[in-house]
């Protein structure tokens, strides 16, 4: 591709030379006109190659600016998989998007048409100031007098619009993060009448956005005619001096008018150059925020010394445990817990005690910042992610689905998994015969995140996937709530299912969900204040527990009587 | 009716209502013969050793993806609605030619969905679409919104098209349709 580039400005330098014999040799008689058709022959014939080549740099510039980008979106996807969801908590989804989706796009731009317009414009502006150095070294001086304002006023010009192409693309990044919000919480928006509300803050980011677009644009489009009007100056200079050089005979008029029309070759490419300044900003800004997530290191990731872990009992033990999301504010205090293989243990307490925190630790999902989280007597931190993930399997409240045929998101979990395999998965979790009764039955698409179906049919699709997967070590976090009662026996029942021999935790507010569980965990404040059978906490006087079924008694007793 | 929580018992309190776990018994094919007379006549079945359904339904579980297996069927309740599930057939090709003719006129009666044949004529109003086709249930006439969004291009290579009140269209593929059709359906693909 270098090689195409010399050549093409090569090519470039030779028309200006064929005029100069035009004008000075061919024009001066008719005799000459044979000369004449030959040199415009010539021009014709170096035109036509040049055009050539540059199609063929244009089209492998394509090529390779469009496989840089995709491996470069395919690489930082790959990273953001590797990512711990501390990362995700940090980061809004929106503007993840787009720094895949238009840094990556911007990226490509550049590595397409800018990279290679730059290569060749600075060869130009090369080849033609050696030309005319070479032509006429008084001349050649004088093109370069505007040369150092120039570089004075890039750098002036970077800094100013650097800046502003930085705001300008935080606030498309806000936009981008809020639409995906609010089409998102669309149901939300609507079920309280906030669409008025809605408008308005659409409206203040996307005026945001406008502001910041004028102001980068204008800055731009004001500093750039100042640029070219200084690299233009010395057009006069050479006019000037060079029509002393012709009536000194220092100089044909053929080579004043090669002189002109190479100084004409070089305005184009400086001017390019300059926008390349431009380009290459909003490039640069661009692949630090694709970089940026490509450089950011995975919290959780194997350890050199990970062991692989095929097999497991389901075996749990936390020892002194201290995690918080944030720090110094801590969400689990020295927290310690034992579950034996095929024990299921119900977690209960108010909102914010540590319950999801707790299970998500023991998924190694966040890091811990003290103690020791062991499986089957491993320390989580030794073992192969790949292979603990494996053995765990999560029925969460808020099941997500994606937007595909019911029987791939049933087979999410495993999907090697034949079709008998996920019909089986189904019937034990209860969906089978609703998942019949749609139309397309097993090949329904359950649109995006599943909102073509109930919550409790999500629900079960999820248990399906869960009873698929085969976890050793099952959680369940608040996997019935929300549903209506026969809804729920139905989930209760594809979970008795589910449960049988595995390791369980299980987390409910509604305690009956917590029936089968063979001990309670109650926790409050980060710490385990109790612990025992349903008959054990009740007979506490003053427990914890104790107060959390008697407020769920009076509650049920109130709506009860409420009707 | 909620249930109250006062006491201290062995378990904590429930408030569930009894609904029967799924069961589905997978048929097989070996003992299952069926019967139809044609024309609106039933699908009667017998399965081999147990009994006979005078009227069985049948549905697909997976109608794209895999039609020729997983055919579920459903006895005939007395009003002629769908009734109980029977069981799931997994293959139909092991069944013999004229039980697998009955086993398709079931599943014909199910899925009503036309083939498009041929596409007449399409008028593109900008927010509404409106196509004249040739199915294999006669000419049809339909208007679809949301053009792009509601034609579906399936990796088996068929395309549904679903109109504004929800009815779907199929095309077996792009190639089975005469070139004019294509020129006709390729602006919305």
């Amino acid at each position: 591709m270098g090689a195409l580039m010399v050549v093409e400005m090569l090519l470039q330098l030779i028309p200006p030379q064929i005029m100069r014999v035009i004008v000075d040799k061919a024009l001066v008689s008719e005799s000459q006109a044979g000369l004449m058709i030959l040199l415009i022959a010539l021009m014709g014939v170096l035109m036509i190659w040049r055009h050539a080549l540059g199609i063929l740099h244009a089209q492998l510039g394509v090529w390779v600016g469009s496989h840089v980008t995709t491996r470069i979106q395919q690489q930082a996807f790959n990273h953001l998989q590797a990512l711990s969801l501390s990362f995700y908590n940090r980061h809004q989804t929106g503007a993840l998007m787009s720094r895949i989706n238009n840094d990556a796009r911007q990226m490509q731009g550049f590595l397409t048409d800018g990279i290679q317009y730059t290569i060749v414009n600075v060869l130009v502006v090369i080849g033609v100031v050696t030309t005319l150095l070479w032509m006429n070294p008084l001349l050649g001086m004088l093109v370069l007098v505007p040369t150092p304002f120039v570089i004075v006023l890039s750098r002036y010009i970077w800094r100013k619009v650097h800046r502003r192409w930085r705001l300008l693309w935080s606030s498309t990044s806000a936009v981008s993060s809020y639409l995906n919000d609010a089409l998102s919480g669309v149901r939300v928006i609507k079920a309280f009448g906030r669409e008025d509300d809605e408008i308005a803050r659409f409206d203040k980011k996307t005026g945001t956005m406008r502001d910041h677009l004028i102001d980068a644009e204008t800055t731009w489009q004001t500093l750039v005619p100042m640029l070219n009007l200084i690299m233009q100056s010395s057009t006069l200079l050479i006019w000037y001096f060079g029509a002393y050089e012709v009536y000194g005979g220092r100089l044909t008029l053929g080579g004043l008018l090669a002189y002109m029309s190479y100084l004409g070759m070089i305005y184009g490419p400086l001017q390019l150059i300059s926008r390349m300044n431009d380009w290459l900003t909003r490039s640069m800004t661009a692949a630090a925020r694709v970089f940026e997530i490509l450089d950011t290191e995975p919290e959780i990731k194997d350890e050199s010394a990970a062991r692989a872990m095929p097999e497991i009992k389901g075996h749990i033990e936390l020892r002194n445990v201290t995690f918080g999301y944030e720090k110094h504010t801590q969400v689990l205090k020295n927290l310690s817990l034992e579950i034996k293989p095929g024990e299921m243990v119900g977690l209960v307490g108010h909102s914010g005690a540590g319950k999801s925190t707790l299970i998500n630790l023991m998924g190694r999902l966040y890091e811990i910042e003290d103690g020791q989280i062991l499986i089957d007597g491993v320390d989580v931190k030794n073992v192969r992610v790949s292979d603990l993930r494996e053995h765990m399997g999560f029925v969460l409240q808020d099941t997500f689905l994606f937007n595909g045929p019911i029987a791939a998101n049933i087979a999410y979990s495993r999907p090697d998994a034949d079709r008998k395999a996920i019909i089986e998965a189904a019937v034990a979790a209860n969906a089978h015969e609703f998942i019949m009764k749609l139309p397309d039955g097993y090949d329904t698409i359950v649109g995006e995140r599943g909102q073509k179906l109930s919550g409790g049919e999500r629900q079960r699709i999820s248990i399906a996937r869960a009873i698929l997967h085969d976890p050793k070590i099952l959680v369940l976090d608040e996997a019935t709530s929300s549903v209506d009662t026969i809804t729920e026996s139905k989930i209760q029942q594809a979970l008795a299912n589910l449960v049988k021999g595995r390791t369980t935790i299980a987390i409910a507010h509604r305690l009956s969900t917590l029936r089968h569980a063979s001990r309670l965990i109650v926790m409050k404040g980060g710490e385990i204040v109790e612990q025992g059978s349903h008959a054990e906490l009740m007979a506490k006087e003053g427990g914890e527990y104790r107060k959390l079924v008697e407020i769920q008694t009076e509650w049920s007793r109130a709506i009860a009587v409420g009707g | 009716m909620v249930a109250r929580h006062e006491d201290a018992g062995e378990t904590p309190p429930e408030t569930k209502e009894a609904v029967k776990p799924e069961v589905l018994v997978w048929l097989d094919p070996a003992k299952l013969s069926f019967y139809w007379k044609g024309g609106a006549e039933p699908v009667r079945m017998t399965v081999a050793g147990d009994r006979s359904y005078p009227r069985v339904f049948a549905a697909y579980a997976f109608p794209h993806s895999d039609p020729k297996h997983f055919i579920q069927l459903f006895e005939g309740k007395p009003d002629g609605n769908r009734g109980e599930v029977i069981g799931m057939l997994h293959d139909c090709t092991a069944l013999s030619e004229a039980d697998r003719k009955a086993v398709d006129e079931a599943l014909g009666r199910a899925y009503i969905v036309p083939r498009i044949l041929r596409i007449l004529h399409v008028n593109d109003m900008r927010y509404l679409v409106h196509w004249a086709v040739q199915t294999d249930r006669g000419a049809s006439e339909f208007d679809m919104n949301d053009i792009y969004e509601q034609i579906d291009r399936r990796e088996d290579g068929r395309i549904m098209l679903t109109d504004t009140y929800g009815n779907r269209y199929e095309i077996p593929s792009l190639k089975a349709l005469d070139p004019e059709s294509q020129k006709l359906l390729e602006p919305f693909l």
